[in-house]
């Protein structure tokens, strides 16, 4: 009767528990860049959002045509980019908010990989592991003469995919990265 | 205090075959018809019996002459001991419960909060299908999916850009100067030491 009873309670929860986990921020590959629309100014602007559902279709289609890309692109959940150049002014904020997204990430537990500060250039790279390998990878970069760029790839990333991708889309190979 | 009488006995003496629950039910009834608990539709039945069957007329007297003889028994005040026994049988009962789960509660017992649960679990996995099936199942134009893939191959390049150009960072700038240029210079010192000790 009391497994009866607890097959109820979790009969009961369930589509409450899926519906939680169906939210893509709670991922624990996800990373928060905050509104990054204030900085997002001209033409100069690249915002790319594509979630699963089409990221899945997109692999799909080019099954045939690219398997590499399609093989890689089946286990990711999500795949965001934000590109823009800020005006003199809005620097410093974009280089404050880069320390925020880095504190943020390291008390989160993700691996900064890559660290270079040249001049006021700034370059972060953060891989988030578990047990089964990579689940998310952030780039963080700005270059005050040039752009900024926000990079967050949600899902399993497979570092030796994403080798094999190097040529085709000039990815310098990434195998110097050691993959737990 | 109910007396119980065999009724069965009484009435089916002689017909085995009908010793069955609907009679211990019946006598049941006349019980509580006797003593006055039973409803207004099984008093009004017994009544209706009594009139037409001898039996149950006569099973039905004597319950309501034990019933009055039982009312009509002087009150007796109830020891302290038993009163204090009932209060503390209460106290224990009321712990136990407060220490039941809500999912006992919600299930234990209760038909309608059961049946109440289930509904919610049935409305809740409905629900959760009508609302998660567009996003699954989510259709898109082949000129969105085509948009798509020209979007991901871009950020992949922007990606390997910026790998590139770390890596370009890296070998160019900080291994020769960071790293390179104060290590030859330690070189060139201990060097120095030795040739000159």
């Amino acid at each position: 009767m009391l497994q009866l009873k607890n097959y109820l309670f979790l009969i009961f929860f369930f589509p409450a528990l899926l519906l939680a986990q169906s939210d893509i921020t709670k991922h624990p590959g996800y990373a928060d860049f905050g509104d990054l629309t204030e900085f997002e100014q001209g033409d100069n602007v690249t915002e790319v959002f594509i979630e699963e559902g089409l990221i899945k279709m997109v692999a799909n289609l080019s099954k045939s045509d690219d398997p590499q890309l399609s093989n890689m692109l089946n286990d990711l959940k999500l795949v965001k980019v934000n590109i823009f150049k800020p005006d003199n002014r809005a620097g410093k904020d974009v280089r404050s908010r880069i320390e925020k997204i880095d504190k943020e990430l390291i008390a989160k537990k993700w691996e900064r990989i890559v660290k270079v500060r040249d001049k006021n250039e700034v370059v972060n790279i953060y891989v988030k592991t578990s047990a089964s390998g990579f689940e998310g990878l952030t780039i963080t970069t700005f270059d005050p003469k040039g752009e900024a760029v926000f990079v967050n790839i949600v899902g399993r990333i497979d570092l030796d995919k994403i080798g094999k991708l190097t040529e085709k889309f000039n990815i310098p190979s990434l195998d110097k990265v050691n993959q737990k | 205090m109910k007396k119980h009488i065999n009724i069965n006995e009484k009435y089916f003496r002689n017909d085995p075959e009908h010793f069955s629950s609907e009679n211990f039910d019946r006598e049941e009834k006349i019980i509580s018809a006797a003593y006055g608990s039973a409803d207004l539709f099984d008093k009004i039945k017994i009544c209706i019996d009594s009139l037409f069957n001898s039996e149950v007329r006569a099973v039905y007297k004597e319950y309501k002459e034990t019933a009055a003889a039982v009312k009509s028994l002087p009150k007796v005040e109830c020891p302290d001991e038993v009163i204090l026994k009932v209060h503390k049988s209460i106290e224990q009962l009321k712990s136990i419960t407060a220490k039941h789960s809500i999912t006992e509660r919600l299930f234990s017992g209760k038909p309608a909060f059961a049946s109440l649960a289930a509904l919610a679990a049935v409305i809740g996995i409905i629900g959760f299908l009508i609302f998660r099936s567009p996003v699954i199942e989510q259709t898109y134009s082949q000129q969105e999916i085509e948009t798509a893939e020209k979007q991901l191959r871009y950020s992949f390049e922007r990606i390997g850009l910026v790998f590139k150009k770390t890596r370009s960072v890296i070998e160019e700038e900080v291994l020769p100067k960071q790293v390179g240029q104060p290590i030859l210079k330690s070189i060139n010192k201990l060097n120095d030491l030795l040739l000159g000790g």
